[in-house]
C-alpha cells in the first residue's frame, strides 16, 4: 500500500452514499409551523378569536401586516408592525378557584408553584397569580393563547433545563386568552416541558425568569 | 410614519447586508434573533455533511434523514446558546450526531459503505491524474472490504477523517469523543487497515 492515506481519500470520493435529501425546506417549514391539534369546539372558538384579530389588525392595513409568526406549545406567536389597541390593565385570567378544581379541569398533572396568591382558572389554562408575576399553565399541544408582538420586542430561543423555552422582552406585548380577553403583557418566558406550556410573566429580568423557571419541577421529577 | 433602524432586528439587518452576500457570522446572528430565513441558508450549506455524518452513525439512510432534520431543528432552538464567532460546523454536527445515536440505540444497525459501481469507469478518466492512480481498482474494493471490516468505533473515525474530511476537532465533536481518543483509534484503525491489505497481497 503505497499511502495508506491518499487511498482513503480517494476512496471517500468513490462512495456510494444514499441520495442526499433536501432538508432545508423541511427544517423551514418546521419551525414556521405552529403545531396545530385542535378539538373542535376550541378549534371554533379560536377560529372566531382569529377573525377578530383579523379585523383588529386590519386597521390600518398597511402598518400592521404580520411580518412572521410561530407557536411554542399551547401559545401562537405573531410579531406584528404596530399592535392593535388593547386595554393595559390586567384583567382576571378567568374565575378564581381552589387548587383542588385547578388541578381537575386540566388533563395533565398541574405543577404547583411555592408562594402564590390566588388560583384562576379560564377554559383549560390555570393561572397562579403573585403580587409581581403570574405563571400559566396549559397544555401543550392545543393552541390556547395567542400573542401579538410589536416589532421593537426582542424575542430569544432559550432552553429550561434542555426544554424549549422563548423570551419575549420589550414593550409590552398583546395577549389573547382563550376567553376572548385580550391585554398587554409585560416581560414573558414561555417553555414548554412533557406536553404542558408554562408562562411566566412579570416585571422580570430574563436571568430572574429562568431562576424562577428552574425552581418548578413536575411532580415526581 | 417608519419606524427608526434598529439594529436588533432582522429587517434593519437584511437591509445592512444588502450588496454583499451575508458571512456564516451574519447568517448566524440573525438565526440567533430567530430569522428563520438566516438559518435556512445555514441549513442548507450544511445539510449535506450533517445527513452524511449522521447516517455513518446510526446506518440507515431514512433514519439518517429524520435525525439530520430533528438536529437541525433542534440546533436552531439551541442557536441562543451558541458563542458567537465559534465554529458553527462542528457544533451543528455535534447534535445531529446526537440524534443519530439516539437512535441508533433502539436498533442495532451499521452503515455499509460501498463504492459507487461505476467509480472504475468515469468517463474522463482515461488519464488518471497521479491521485486516481494511487491504487488501482481491485484493490480499491480490497481496501473497502478492509474499513468495512474494521471494529465500528475505528471504523467511523476513518470515516469521519477520511471519506468526510472533517477535521479531527469535528470528528471529536461528531463522535462524541476527546481529540486524543481520535488521534489514538486512526492510528490504529491504519495499522489495522495495513496488516490487512499485506495480509491480501502476501
Amino acid at each position: 500500500m503505497p499511502d495508506l492515506e491518499l487511498a482513503l481519500r480517494q476512496l471517500g470520493g468513490d462512495l456510494d452514499w444514499p441520495p442526499q435529501p433536501s432538508l432545508a425546506p423541511r427544517v423551514r417549514a418546521r419551525l414556521r409551523a405552529p403545531r396545530r391539534r385542535l378539538g373542535r369546539p376550541l378549534g371554533l372558538a379560536l377560529a372566531l378569536l382569529g377573525a377578530a384579530l383579523a379585523v383588529a389588525l386590519a386597521v390600518p392595513p398597511a402598518r400592521s401586516a404580520i411580518l412572521d409568526f410561530f407557536g411554542i406549545g399551547g401559545v401562537e406567536i405573531r410579531r406584528v408592525e404596530t399592535l392593535p389597541p388593547l386595554p393595559a390593565e390586567r384583567v382576571a385570567p378567568g374565575f378564581r378557584v381552589p387548587l383542588g378544581d385547578a388541578r381537575k379541569a386540566v388533563d395533565f398533572d398541574l405543577v404547583v408553584p411555592e408562594g402564590y396568591r390566588s388560583v384562576y382558572l379560564e377554559d383549560a389554562v390555570v393561572t397562579f397569580v403573585w403580587p409581581d408575576r403570574l405563571l400559566m399553565e396549559l397544555r401543550g399541544d392545543e393552541l390556547l393563547l395567542k400573542k401579538v408582538v410589536e416589532q421593537d420586542s426582542t424575542i430569544q430561543w432559550l432552553d429550561v433545563d434542555g426544554y424549549a423555552a422563548v423570551w419575549i422582552e420589550g414593550p409590552p406585548h398583546g395577549l389573547y386568552l382563550p376567553g376572548g380577553e385580550a391585554r398587554l403583557a409585560g416581560n414573558v418566558l414561555i417553555w414548554v416541558r412533557d406536553g404542558v406550556t408554562f408562562r411566566l410573566e412579570g416585571d422580570l429580568t430574563r436571568e430572574r425568569a429562568l431562576e424562577l423557571a428552574g425552581t418548578l419541577t413536575p411532580r415526581g421529577a | 410614519m417608519l419606524k427608526t433602524w434598529n439594529p436588533g432586528l432582522r429587517w434593519g439587518v437584511v437591509r445592512l447586508v444588502e450588496g454583499r452576500p451575508p458571512t456564516e457570522q451574519d447568517l448566524v446572528a440573525r438565526a440567533q434573533r430567530g430569522d428563520v430565513d438566516a438559518y435556512e441558508q445555514i441549513v442548507d450549506a450544511y445539510q449535506g455533511i450533517a445527513f452524511r455524518v449522521a447516517y455513518l452513525v446510526c446506518g440507515d439512510a431514512a433514519e439518517a434523514e429524520d435525525a439530520a432534520q430533528d438536529g437541525l431543528v433542534k440546533a436552531f432552538r439551541a442557536l441562543p446558546r451558541f458563542r458567537p464567532g465559534a465554529p458553527l460546523r462542528p457544533w451543528l454536527l455535534q447534535i445531529v450526531a446526537n440524534e443519530a445515536r439516539n437512535r441508533r440505540r433502539s436498533a442495532s444497525r451499521r452503515a455499509n459503505l460501498a463504492l459507487r459501481a461505476a467509480a472504475e469507469t468515469r468517463p474522463g478518466d482515461a488519464a488518471p491524474s497521479p491521485e486516481a492512480a494511487v491504487i488501482g481498482a481491485e484493490q480499491r474494493h480490497e481496501l473497502m472490504a478492509a474499513v468495512n471490516g474494521l471494529r465500528e468505533e475505528e471504523r467511523l473515525v476513518v470515516a469521519c477523517r477520511y471519506f468526510l474530511e472533517l477535521s479531527e476537532a469535528e470528528t471529536a465533536a461528531a463522535l462524541d469523543l476527546r481529540p486524543g481518543t481520535v488521534k489514538s483509534r486512526l492510528s490504529r484503525a491504519l495499522d489495522h487497515l495495513r496488516t490487512t491489505m499485506e495480509a491480501t497481497h502476501a
